[in-house]
């Protein structure tokens, strides 16, 4: 099929970006997204064109690296999928595909669709972790059961892949959902409940410190999670944060 | 562990600091004032409904709302706080929301992952804050003028008389059709979002969702129903 | 250089404890004065930071990552294994060591083999301390399934992202580090060259890949951690950015490089679907524990899969030919992966290939969706007998357990792998070889440490499922934290490493002028057309079966591509900018050394072996035939230059506790 991309082109953080607009022939349904994006490139080197930077790593949807926003939604229009895992056959012959960087204050544009999401990481030095030394003295690992709910539930939040498209595609630019999803983690299990108090306090300090937006609940970041993280982090982040703030 | 917070509450004084500056306190203070203001809606909503049925009765209660004194000296300011704080902190964040974001996407598909209406919270409140400017000027200065600063007799009967007087206005009668429809709006999003926001979500969040949609659709309803109620009677 | 691995005296059980209690010490006074780089996060890379930090050295890690959780770890899917003997199946410390070794096809190193099986039950107690969330039976405890090549239940899995979560986990254990300041973590950052000072690792030389920026490093150890190189294959599953980079550039500063040949190839992944493809995906090997494998009996209902005439679904079981069941009734569908990866391409090679390209099989999970409903339907007490109740109870219970990868599997091929079966073919998945280390996993470079997948240690010549997160987790959390202070202690009076020193001035500009020569070239020709070149020589010619004639053409093949590389290789833009394709081209340049030497090495080993296979060297029935006369040894390479003048070294492997037998699942 053939493909009409505009792209967000910005050759680094100081410099003002514009779409570009790039015809690409022949596009297999078979292909993902980032091959297709792997075949512009090709062909923009063959005319001499800077190749469009984009983040991607594994490609298999787990790495969390790729951050397309295509046509308006981060990771593109189908869902639970990463845009490694977006294939062509989403699109149809002559559709035209905008692309952008996952867009908020707090991931700034390095390059083309290139972000800097080194917020997140920094949330989590703020207080994601069990204070626990990784000597290998610790008690046996069945030695506290842990009800299968909860772990499964901690399981489920844990599953977040740090990619950000809950802030791109959130209207205020929220990291609600990928914050509650690592509180959640530790807070359902017995070993994370421990200091439960300053990591909420600590993340959530963090997190506004990097200049996240508030949150409205829309719940857009839910249906675009390319991993499913529930609504219910946020609710038990809440829950989590206002019982530390009043436990001082 | 909601109760165990809400005990909390009351026993600690607040680490106001961390409640009010963060992102998480400030939404919970949103919630919490908006679950306020929905339960003064219900008592007005069930005053104001009386009057369909008896102009006795709806006299005599708005006769005991205007002038009891913990209700003017205790309650009245409360609200007022409310409202102010409410719809204050709505516009403070919204305006720190669109900070979070400077560099706007030029194809942003909302619509594909949210409700409108909860994109929108800024504009149905607002037209509900423009409708409350309306309402103010039509009953709440009125009374104040009436009662403090004219000192006018007391008149324990006249509560009726002015509201059909107010809803004989037919362009009235469409405004206020049109804020409550807003309101309604408003509360679709807003009613069931504060229990979110102060961390209930569990199994009895999709009965609490259906209760809230249910009302944010039937309280602006009647209301809507008492306005065309008496504009119809004064014709 | 002679060969030193530094194994300690004693008997085998004994050897890791009493060596831990005689080797030297650095006293916490004096590890602050001491810094360590750490180069790659994965398991191994981000265990060793953690624990390092923790103990009290000055960390400085570096990733090509904008996040050291991106690290390929991370995409490991199903489990890891750990001596718990939860199960009460058996299982013990020296069952997980015999095993591995053989699983190994007898050609790792027996000391550290049992080192690893010995330290594997500490690996779970700390994750779980840590807060991974492992999967637990409805009593609280850690569940365990099976995997290839072994006869008990002793992998730990966190659904099918164990990677992830064990990744997450020691993720985690660094930002608690990074957060007291132990730890400087520097991300999108290459690792370009080493420096090595008076015989010593002093430190690197980095490019910030944001703005292009050449930085000096110095360090009184540095740990290389970087992973393995399948990406010389080009398709592959390792992640797009997966590099051998920082291991080749210590190999051509002096470390060994050992057994490059020894490559593990995959059998589930999904098969490739055109030119375009970038990267193969794998299915993860606990789908084994469920799935069977199959080809259609008959040449005659291939042609009519092929030509879409016949569904697979409608092919009756006594058509079917359950090739792996049929060649190993004891281990069946688990048997190891270099066993069940050579049987499909026999299978496919015959003709019976079931997609259009004729290479791909059916791995299918309908007998156990009848096995699971069943039993759910019976636990229920349900009507057993209701036929679609029991398929939508068994989907209900494969989906528990494979969800992730069968929604993967439908998003890529679009193919409900709950109606139809999956179809798979092998893909090149981990690297057993790698740098040359010694039982304290120093490289035959003093200060130089690699770890993981990096080094070649423990996997021999193939390795079992399950075991890659074992090992670079143990080398990061328990052996190199230990073993490192027995070289730092001599280095408690060096004081800051200068970075002004001439060394680091030389390797800079080194730096400097090949990354000036890439973007001057201004070739006709993409980085990636020649690293698809490679991958191609490699796929064909080292890859699943070689020979003699094959490897020596392939030698020749990538000595010309690269000379061309150098000649026509066109890297747009400029070396002080964000610019993939110059980091890209660096990485390429290293592969195309790299493959050269593989090859020479699978040509220098005439016999078969584990995921190296000679066609030369097999028995009457198609089965690997190894050659333990004369090849019972590592080939450690030293760098002379280029690829083709590197000297071979043989570390002679003993074994003292087992015997060394043919490696059989029949």
């Amino acid at each position: 099929m053939n493909l009409t991309l505009k792209v967000w082109r910005q050759a680094n953080a100081e410099a003002k970006g514009i779409m570009e607009t790039y015809p690409i022939a022949d596009v297999s349904p078979d292909m993902s997204f980032l091959e297709m994006m792997d075949v512009l490139n090709e062909q923009l080197m063959g005319q001499g064109v800077d190749p469009i930077a984009f983040d991607h790593d594994c490609r298999e949807g787990i790495c969390g690296m790729c951050s397309m926003f295509i046509n308006g939604e981060a990771h593109g229009p189908d869902r639970l999928v990463t845009t490694c895992q977006l294939h062509m056959r989403k699109f149809k012959d002559g559709d035209t595909i905008t692309i952008e960087p996952f867009r908020a204050q707090a991931f700034p544009v390095i390059k083309d669709l290139t972000v800097d999401r080194s917020a997140f990481d920094r949330v989590q030095q703020a207080g994601g972790f069990v204070s626990v030394n990784t000597s290998g003295n610790t008690q046996d690992a069945n030695s506290i059961p842990i009800d299968k709910h909860d772990a499964d539930k901690a399981f489920d939040a844990a599953t977040c892949i740090g990619c950000g498209a809950c802030v791109a595609s959130c209207k205020n630019a929220s990291a609600m959902l990928f914050v509650s999803a690592k509180v959640s983690q530790y807070a359902l299990l017995p070993q994370g409940k421990v200091e439960a108090t300053d990591r909420v306090m600590n993340m959530v300090k963090q997190m506004d410190e990097e200049g996240f937006g508030n949150c409205t609940n829309t719940g857009a970041c839910e249906v675009e999670c390319p991993k499913g993280i529930s609504l219910e982090n946020i609710a038990r982040m809440n829950r989590e944060y206002l019982y530390a703030s009043l436990k001082g | 562990m909601p109760l165990k917070v809400y005990t909390l509450i009351l026993h600690h004084k607040l680490n106001s600091m961390s409640l009010i500056s963060s992102t998480i306190g400030r939404k919970v203070a949103m919630a919490l004032s908006g679950l306020f203001l929905v339960i003064f809606l219900t008592q007005h909503f069930t005053i104001n409904f009386i009057s369909v049925f008896s102009e006795d009765t709806f006299n005599e209660i708005s006769h005991f709302m205007g002038n009891n004194p913990l209700v003017q000296f205790l309650l009245q300011p409360i609200l007022i706080f409310g409202v102010i704080f409410h719809f204050t902190m709505g516009f403070v964040l919204e305006i720190q929301n669109r900070k979070s974001r400077a560099v706007q996407y030029k194809v942003y598909k909302g619509s594909a992952n949210a409700p409108w209406v909860s994109r929108n919270m800024i504009w149905s409140g607002a037209v509900v804050l423009s409708f409350l400017g309306l309402h103010f000027y039509d009953f709440w200065f009125p009374e104040m003028n009436y009662k403090y600063v004219e000192v006018l007799p007391l008149d324990p009967n006249r509560y009726y008389e002015e509201m059909t007087h107010k809803f004989h206005d037919f362009l009235r009668v469409v405004l206020y059709v049109i804020s409550f429809g807003f309101l309604a709006l408003h509360l679709f999003h807003g009613f069931a979002s504060s229990f979110q926001s102060v961390g209930v979500n569990n199994k009895y969040s999709a009965s609490i969702k259906k209760f809230a949609i249910a009302f944010s659709v039937v309280i602006p309803l009647g209301f809507i129903f008492i306005a065309l109620f008496h504009h119809i009677n004064s014709l | 250089m002679a060969l030193e691995s530094k194994i300690p005296k004693g008997p085998l059980s004994d050897k890791w404890t009493n060596h831990k209690s005689k080797i030297n010490l650095v006293s916490p006074a004096n590890k602050r004065a001491i810094d360590v780089i750490v180069v790659g996060t994965g398991l191994a890379g981000a265990s060793a930071s953690a624990t390092l930090a923790e103990l009290g050295y000055n960390v400085k890690t570096f990733c090509f990552q904008d996040s050291p959780r991106r690290a390929h770890s991370i995409a490991a899917q199903g489990g890891i294994n750990a001596a718990k003997n939860y199960q009460g199946d058996g299982d013990s410390t020296y069952r997980l060591f015999y095993d591995t070794i053989k699983g190994g096809d007898y050609r790792s190193r027996e000391a550290n083999v049992h080192r690893l099986a010995e330290v594997s039950t500490n690996i779970i107690d700390q994750c779980v301390a840590q807060g991974v969330p492992f999967a637990r039976d409805y009593g609280g405890l850690l569940d365990n399934r099976s995997f290839g090549g072994v006869l008990v239940s002793r992998t730990f899995y966190a659904k099918g992202q164990t990677g992830q979560q064990l990744l997450l986990g020691a993720y985690s254990a660094m930002n608690r580090q990074i957060g007291r300041g132990k730890i400087k973590m520097y991300n999108r950052h290459e690792m370009m060259d080493l420096v090595v000072v008076d015989g010593k690792a002093r430190g690197i030389i980095t490019r910030n890949l944001v703005d292009g920026k050449i930085e000096r490093h110095g360090a009184h150890a540095v740990v290389i951690a970087s992973g393995g190189y399948g990406n010389v294959f080009f398709l592959s599953t390792n992640a797009m950015g997966s590099n051998v980079s920082a291991g080749w550039k210590i190999h051509k500063k002096g470390a060994h490089f050992a057994n490059p040949c020894y490559t593990q190839i995959h059998p589930t992944c999904i098969p490739v679907s055109g030119d375009h493809q970038s990267k193969l995906t794998l299915m993860s090997e606990s789908l084994r524990n469920d799935g069977r494998i199959w080809v259609p009996k008959n040449i005659e209902d291939v042609k009519a899969i092929r030509e879409g005439k016949l569904k697979p679904t409608e092919i009756a079981e006594e058509n079917r030919d359950y090739y792996l069941e049929r060649r190993y009734p004891a281990f069946g569908n688990l048997v190891p992966r270099d066993v069940a990866s050579r049987a499909a391409k026999e299978r496919c090679d015959a003709g019976y290939g079931v997609n259009k390209t004729g290479e791909a099989v059916y791995l299918d999970f309908a007998a156990a969706i009848v096995r699971y409903g069943s039993e759910q339907a019976h636990v229920k007490g349900l009507d057993e007998n209701d036929a679609a109740l029991v398929k939508k109870l068994g989907q209900e219970v494969v989906r528990a357990k494979y969800g992730n990868l069968f929604q993967m599997y439908e998003k890529i091929v679009d193919q409900d792998p709950y109606e139809t079966p999956m179809m798979i073919y092998p893909a090149v998945h981990y690297t057993m070889g790698g740098v040359w280390v010694d039982y304290n996993l120093m490289t035959s470079i003093p200060g130089c440490y690699a770890i993981g997948e990096a080094n070649f240690s423990d996997h021999g010549a193939n390795r079992l499922g399950a075991s890659a997160l074992m090992q670079g987790l143990a080398d990061g959390y328990f052996v190199l934290p230990y073993t490192i202070g027995d070289y730092l202690a001599d280095d408690i009076r060096t004081g800051k490493i200068d970075t002004s020193n001439p060394e680091f001035e030389k390797a800079e500009a080194a730096v400097k002028a090949q990354l000036e020569s890439f973007v001057n070239t201004k070739g006709k020709n993409t980085v990636d057309y020649y690293h698809r070149k490679l991958g191609k020589i490699m796929w064909d010619k080292c890859g699943m079966s070689r020979n003699t004639k094959g490897l020596k053409e392939a030698i020749a093949d990538i000595k010309a591509l690269r000379e061309d590389f150098y000649k026509n290789v066109n890297v747009p833009g400029t070396t002080s900018e964000f610019n993939e394709q110059l980091a890209k081209a660096g990485r390429v340049a290293d592969f195309l050394e790299l493959g050269e030497l593989f090859a020479k090495d699978a040509l220098e080993r005439t016999e078969s072996c584990g995921g190296h296979f000679r066609e030369e060297s097999q028995t009457p029935e198609g089965e690997a035939l190894r050659n333990d006369k004369e090849f019972t040894f590592v080939s450690a390479w030293e760098y002379k230059g280029e690829p083709s003048k590197a000297k071979l070294h043989k570390e002679k492997l003993d074994y003292e506790e087992i015997e060394v037998k043919t490696r059989s699942y029949k």
